[in-house]
């Protein structure tokens, strides 16, 4: 274990530990479902919002229920579900931005011992169209956190718990900045870390955790080395498997950005507190810091943004990752190829499963690419 | 070794979609506003009483797809660096696009479509096809317009007029957003005969299935059905589409009147999931006969394409259109799906259920697992499934869709026997 991930007393293996010592306390806890609920509106009620992360286990009896062509990380939660080891939710939001992510609410419904809390959200970034949209569901949705938990959530509650993840983003993209002027220093595995740590922990006990980070960062002694400087995009609503942001690191690239949803997707920017809490949740879900192609956005384009990024970090390329049957992320692909072969950007598609498929093969991708980006071809 | 015998009255769709795409072909000719449009068929009403032409992309990819001419819109678009895993129809439509952005002329006439004026998507339950209009947007270069198809996880009756009322909101922004696009103002009392033109054809058509679907021996099969579907999808609001309609029932009905079956000898009826394997038609049309099975219905014929006639109110047809896609079976949760379907099962004196698992559909294949096992266990019929896919034949397994089918018959027969 690193000595990051020992300050922050996180493991890859066990995210929901902490969660299950809050449950015991008697702290209600509620699964959400990635990637852009306001977990604050959850936090306000009392209980504990966690964001579900992607099983580590083959999926097994889930096949019982949803097929082997579902992206890796509905697949995993279903089989999480149906083998009891969501018992410890007392209840379970379903933020529908994805037909995926919906799919999996119907074995869910069938099959599941919590209450399930469903939201569908507007695929379009356009306030003047789905303000309203939005508000009723937040609104329906509020009623039901709020009958589960047994007490009224307050708008005053709300802009303290949002204050609270303002903190814990600012923390965040202060370590982010200092992975981008001294990549060296901080491996893509410890930066998972740290963020899924910040989605799957009382927010209150893991912002003091984040600045001893900070503090250990400014004052690591380091040595610059000669790896090509990588920004990883993609991988929408889960984690990248450790092995390979490893191989990436241990081959001659080294991340110093990304807009991955376990990354800086995730904290990108702040919710502002100057509006009434439900509608600065919507106009925040409408107004992302990173262009998402889950959704249709008429004044944003995904690919000029990544080209800006590259720039911006001083990549030498950009490696996509891409969850096998990722459909909003396999669609954009031709475009983002396209733009950033007209740009002169280099850059790797990498299709990840669930289930490993070969650690050497996606090796031998990587070292082929990083030569390439040594030898100056493409 | 069967035989079946398809309704002649709908064997003139061919023609129809061949003079579609022809009158299609020459929109940019003829300088007619026209558009893309992916998802329900929610809007070919309102379109066409704004007299704007549209090409239905799912329609173009199944077309395609049955006269065997996908194969090489999909490598087109894998060439691109579409992966495998997207959906065919999708991978078809943007193998057009990008074929027309190439200037690629010598595959034909089906390949060249116009430049669109706008591309415009009406999401049921499908999220990708707003994906999928975005990407045709980033080709095309041309504004994009999408309807949300409210979906309800409570299946209330106060969830389901508010989503009438919001799909209703969302039609208005759609008809101004016509408005300002072509700078000509709609024409409500077009929209209104367009309508009354639209609610007849869809009740002939619904009507005709679930008389037909009753009916043992089945006058007609699946097969009819899906060819059906070319009836709202060229023609909805036309006379040429009621008129179609009109003759399917007259022939359906005279059949039944002779008790003449579609099939020689229909021994199993089967309920279908999944949408149709439009490459592989013939052969399984084929294989069904050979094995006296008749597919009597599937939810993708029965529970959408304008599948609610009834709740058609001319006066009110913006609410009308929205009761459509409100009632449609993607938009209703899984709770809803296992009743309707075990309804419609045992309406239709279903022996079995067969499941196409559609690989690079989502959307079909998100509930079907659960809805197999619920249907089987409540009405006691054996159900199997097997993969295959609507419109990539490399997809399809037909080894597979042997073993099943006859594990399912023979469970069926032993069952009989007992």
């Amino acid at each position: 274990m690193s000595e990051i991930q020992k300050k922050l007393g996180f493991s890859f293996e066990s995210p929901y530990l902490i969660a299950k010592e809050e449950k015991a306390k008697g702290r209600k806890v509620f699964g959400i479902t990635p990637m852009y609920f306001p977990h604050e509106l959850v936090h306000a009620s009392g209980a504990l919002p966690v964001i579900l992360q992607a099983s580590h286990e083959p999926v097994t009896l889930g096949y019982h229920h949803y097929f082997h062509f579902f992206c890796g990380f509905t697949r995993g939660i279903v089989d999480y579900a149906i083998k009891g080891k969501f018992d410890f939710l007392d209840a379970f939001i379903l933020s529908d931005i994805c037909f995926e992510l919906r799919h999996m609410g119907d074995p869910l419904k069938i099959i599941s011992t919590f209450p399930i809390i469903y939201i569908q959200w507007p695929l379009e970034s356009n306030e003047n169209r789905w303000m309203d949209f939005i508000l009723k569901r937040l609104r329906k949705c509020k009623l039901s956190i709020e009958k589960i938990v047994g007490n009224k959530i307050t708008d005053n509650e709300i802009t303290k718990s949002i204050i609270l993840y303002n903190q814990n983003r600012s923390l965040l993209r202060k370590i982010y900045e200092i992975r981008k002027s001294r990549p060296w220093i901080l491996s893509a595995r410890d930066m998972t870390a740290i963020v899924i740590t910040s989605m799957v922990w009382p927010v209150e006990r893991c912002n003091p955790l984040l600045r001893e980070v900070i503090s250990y960062l400014e004052n690591i002694e380091y040595t610059e080395d000669n790896r090509k400087k990588l920004l990883l995009s993609g991988h929408l609503c889960h984690e990248v498997k450790q092995s390979i942001l490893d191989v990436i690191e241990n081959e001659g690239g080294v991340v110093v950005g990304d807009d991955l949803y376990t990354g800086f997707r995730y904290y990108s920017d702040d919710i502002y507190v100057n509006d009434p809490p439900l509608e600065t949740f919507a106009r925040h879900y409408l107004n992302l810091g990173v262009p998402c192609p889950t959704r249709f956005d008429a004044n944003r384009d995904w690919a000029d943004y990544l080209i800006d990024q590259a720039a911006d970090h001083n990549a030498d390329g950009i490696v996509i990752l891409l969850a096998k049957n990722c459909e909003p992320h396999m669609i954009y692909y031709p475009y983002l190829k396209s733009k950033f072969e007209d740009a002169g950007i280099k850059h790797i598609l990498l299709q990840v499963e669930h289930e490993m498929v070969s650690i050497e093969g996606i090796r031998s991708r990587v070292q082929a690419f990083i030569e390439t980006l040594e030898m100056g071809v493409f | 070794m069967g035989t079946a015998k398809r309704l002649e009255s709908i064997s003139s769709i061919g023609q129809i979609v061949n003079e579609f795409y022809t009158e299609y072909n020459k929109s940019n000719i003829e300088r007619k506003t026209n558009c893309r449009i992916i998802g329900y068929p929610l809007p070919h009403v309102i379109l066409r009483s704004h007299d704007i032409n549209y090409m239905y992309l799912p329609s173009y990819a199944a077309t395609t797809a049955a006269r065997h001419i996908a194969e090489r819109l999909h490598q087109y678009a894998e060439e691109k660096g579409l992966l495998r895993e997207v959906c065919s129809y999708v991978r078809a439509n943007l193998g057009c696009a990008y074929a027309g952005e190439d200037g690629i002329s010598e595959l034909g006439p089906l390949y060249t479509m116009p430049k669109p004026d706008f591309i415009l998507v009406t999401e049921s339950c499908c999220s990708m096809t707003i994906n999928w209009g975005d990407a045709e947007r980033r080709i095309y270069k041309v504004p994009l317009f999408i309807t949300h198809g409210p979906f309800l996880w409570d299946d209330t009756k106060a969830d389901e007029e508010d989503a009438v009322i919001e799909m209703v909101r969302q039609l208005r922004e759609l008809i101004t957003f016509l408005e300002d696009i072509t700078h000509r103002r709609f024409d409500w009392d077009k929209y209104k005969q367009t309508m009354a033109i639209a609610k007849e054809t869809a009740k002939l058509r619904m009507e005709t299935m679930d008389i037909a679907c009753q009916t043992v021996p089945s006058p007609a099969t699946l097969f009819d059905w899906t060819a059906m579907l070319g009836v709202v999808n060229y023609t909805l609001g036309l006379p040429a589409g009621l008129d179609t309609a009109a003759r399917v029932r007259e022939e359906v009905l005279s059949r039944i009147k002779r008790r003449e079956g579609a099939l020689s000898h229909e021994k199993y009826r089967l309920y279908w999931d999944g949408i149709m394997m439009w490459p592989y038609l013939g052969k399984l049309s084929k294989k069904c006969n050979d094995l006296n099975v008749n597919l009597i219905w599937s939810r993708y014929c029965s529970l959408s394409f304008w599948q609610n006639p009834e709740l058609i109110d001319i006066d009110h047809p913006l609410e009308s259109n929205a009761r459509q896609i409100v009632n449609l079976h993607f938009n209703r949760n899984i709770d809803w799906l296992i009743n309707k379907v075990t309804e419609l099962c045992q309406r239709y004196h279903i022996d079995g259920m067969i499941t196409h698992a559609n690989l690079t559909c989502r959307t079909m294949a998100g509930p079907q697992l659960e809805l197999m096992d619920a249907v089987s266990r409540r009405l006691g019929i054996p159900a199997v499934y097997f993969e295959g896919d609507m419109a990539d034949s490399s997809l399809i397994s037909e080894s597979q869709l042997d073993t099943r089918l006859q594990a399912l018959l023979e469970t069926i027969d032993s069952r009989r026997n007992k």
